[in-house]
């Protein structure tokens, strides 16, 4: 079943220098339970995306049209309070650097509770112990000690936890997690990925993973979505796109990558720099860094074409 | 010392005081490195991992002498450079250079990046005038910036960009090794290629021996002939990159590699996931620094440190688990 439905959304910013296209028409679902990867370079627009379906970008300088539908609600047309409702009860949202969506003063216990008064309708006195179950849930150990900790007495994992207790604490059917582990170490990113994957399997929750890490999408979602200068470039299942990119920008994303499990001698990255919004080229945004450029690439934009079995790819070679 | 030998370490240690109660009688120190020895031989690269707070970079720059050591030798192509006062030191500097993960804060914001590369030629009276402009062109050229950048300032380049102006003042003076603490951690993927690349070409060409230091293990396993991972302040093993990323002796190593996520979703992997956090360096846990996440702990990890074992075939482990056995 069908839980958000996105069309042509853009998202731009005015500003002093110019109009910033962040979001450039992008049109996508996303499925109860299912976890969709959105890859994609630094300012290709991932975080905007996500921002302006939770209706967190500030306008002025941002502008958003299109359409976005939500569980049969149209959320560009809801009011502001609408809007806090839905993001509380509906969607949630966990972001890169845990400490900056923390508030340092309150410790975690009280932040966590104030989650639950907004979102779950419970008697005052049973507050604590829920709070105590959803840092229990989230795997932090001997929860009812925690309670009175400071976010900055936690390490950067624990944090991570905390805010996926108080994104979880209304049960939301969509989680946007922005770069939930790319911020900690190894072995720490693992539990949390761990810990995302049981939290989809208990409460059917559908994720829209955010992640640079090719090897993060590979391992966590079911769909994923392939971006480059506020567009997206391609969709596939994640198999179809680790096995058989078809886009020439996907492709490069693959091969640049050092990795374990396949050494090589030589990587071979994409040449060239990501283009700046203020002067994007002609034509596809990409041909610039394209191996395969065609003289058409540099003239005219390629749309997103369906390629069937859930598969677009917006490439003038296919 | 043998001759094929760059860089040795030994004993390496950086303690920091902790601010106390000014009644406390003893003091306390944060073991940040608590006792790290190993050799660079000339021409490799020499791949240095951990997670963060293991004390990869202040071991950096405590070899770098950017910060006192508290104890332990740095033998630098054959010179003890914790001896040499600062002059001497200064002169050996030329030849021993680093480059930081953030390009940005080492970049004087208001130089051009035609002062920023000259500028070791000119402290080092290298050269000047004609001479000066000519090297500063070449480095630019051999780091891939193309020669209108040079009058233009840090600001206004790309991450990568940066670190490419960093790598050119850190050849201007031909070193023989460079330390590069996490440099490419800051950019994206496709940007990382070509810094990678850049570096393995620049190594080939000025026949350079590098220190490359790194939390990303796929990055680490691409440019390393030998690695070293770390772990609170001391090293957990060390091998031959290949046979580490193949044969991880050390339950920490086996951990680490297991917890990178790879790009195949048909990988098929046990993932060994390490419960807790890192402990503090302050009071590290007795005996084996690892017992208290290791899945393998027996009694004698919770009592007596081991030793940084050789296994056979430059392999060295620190576990009671192969302690001292040569692997069959
Ligand atoms: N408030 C704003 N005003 C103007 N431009 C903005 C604003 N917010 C974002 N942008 C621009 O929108 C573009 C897309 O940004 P976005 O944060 O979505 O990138 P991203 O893909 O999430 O990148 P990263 O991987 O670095 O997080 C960037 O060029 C950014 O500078
Ligand atoms: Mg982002």
């Amino acid at each position: 079943m069908t839980l958000l439905e996105v069309k042509d959304l853009k998202t731009h910013f005015h500003t002093a220098k110019g109009i910033v296209p962040a979001v450039d028409g992008v049109d996508f679902s996303v499925c109860q339970g299912e976890t969709l990867g959105l890859v994609g370079e630094s300012g290709c627009g991932k975080s905007v995306t996500a921002l302006s379906i939770m209706g967190l970008i500030p306008s002025p300088p941002g502008k958003i049209t299109g359409g976005i539908l939500f569980d049969n609600l149209d959320v560009l047309f809801l009011s502001e309070k609408e809007m806090r409702r839905l993001r509380g009860n509906e969607m949630a949202m966990i972001f890169q650097e845990p400490m900056s969506a923390l508030n340092p003063v309150l410790t975690i216990g009280q932040q966590i509770a104030e989650a639950i008064r907004l979102h779950q309708d419970i008697k005052e006195r049973d507050v604590e112990e829920r709070t105590i179950d959803m840092l229990q849930l989230v795997g932090i150990p001997m929860p009812e000690r925690r309670l009175r900790d400071y976010p900055h007495h936690l390490s950067g994992g624990m944090q991570q936890r905390v805010l996926i207790a108080m994104a979880l604490s209304c049960y939301p059917k969509l989680l946007f997690a922005d770069e939930p582990s790319t911020a900690l170490d190894v072995t720490i990113q693992a539990q949390i990925l761990e810990l995302l994957k049981k939290l989809r399997t208990d409460f059917k929750t559908a994720i829209v993973l955010i992640s640079h890490d090719l090897g993060v999408i590979a391992e966590m979602a079911n769909r994923v979505i392939v971006m480059y200068a506020g567009k997206f470039v391609e969709e596939a299942s994640v198999n179809d796109l680790f096995h058989n990119p078809l886009h020439p920008y996907t492709e490069g994303l693959l091969l640049s990558v050092p990795r374990l499990d396949k050494p090589i001698k030589r990587l071979q990255p994409i040449t060239g720099t990501v283009p700046d919004f203020l002067d994007l080229p002609t034509g596809c945004s990409f041909h610039p860094r394209c191996p395969y450029a065609l003289d058409i690439c540099r003239q005219k934009s390629p749309i997103l074409k369906s390629l069937g079995a859930g598969r677009r790819v917006s490439c003038w070679l296919r | 010392m043998d001759a094929s030998t760059l860089l040795q370490v030994r004993d390496l240690k950086k303690y920091y005081p902790i601010k106390q109660s000014p009644f406390s009688r003893t003091k306390t120190f944060a073991k940040a490195v608590d006792g790290i020895s190993f050799d660079i031989l000339r021409g490799e690269t020499f791949g240095l991992v951990g997670e963060s707070g293991c004390g990869k970079s202040t071991a950096a720059r405590s070899i770098l002498r950017l910060e006192k050591a508290t104890a332990g030798s740095v033998i630098f192509d054959g010179i003890d450079i914790m001896k040499l006062d600062k002059a001497e030191m200064r002169q050996v500097r030329r030849e021993l250079q680093v480059v930081f993960q953030d390009p940005y804060s080492s970049l004087n914001p208001r130089m051009a990046v035609k002062d920023i590369v000259a500028e070791p030629l000119i402290v080092h009276k290298e050269a000047r005038g004609k001479e000066l402009e000519g090297k500063v062109a070449k480095l630019l050229d051999v780091v891939g910036l193309s020669p209108s950048s040079s009058e233009r300032y840090p600001h206004e380049f790309s991450g990568g960009q940066r670190q490419r102006i960093g790598l050119a003042r850190a050849l201007a003076l031909q070193p023989k090794l460079i330390i590069l603490d996490e440099p490419v951690s800051a950019l994206d993927v496709s940007i990382q290629s070509q810094i990678i690349n850049l570096l393995e070409d620049l190594q080939q060409q000025f026949r350079l021996t590098y220190l490359f230091i790194a939390h990303d293990l796929s990055v680490v396993n691409h440019i390393s002939n030998r690695v070293a991972v770390m772990y609170l302040g001391k090293l957990a093993e060390m091998a031959i990159g290949e046979e580490l990323f193949k044969d991880p002796q050390h339950p920490y190593t086996q951990a680490l590699l297991s917890s990178v996520p790879l790009p195949d979703p048909a990988a098929k992997r046990k993932k060994v996931i390490l419960q807790g956090n890192v402990p503090s360096p302050v009071n590290p846990p007795w005996g084996c620094r690892f017992h208290t996440r290791c899945p393998y702990k027996m009694d004698i990890c919770t009592q007596k440190e081991p030793p940084l074992n050789d296994i056979g075939g430059s392999h060295f482990v620190a576990c009671h688990l192969t302690g001292g056995q040569v692997k069959q």
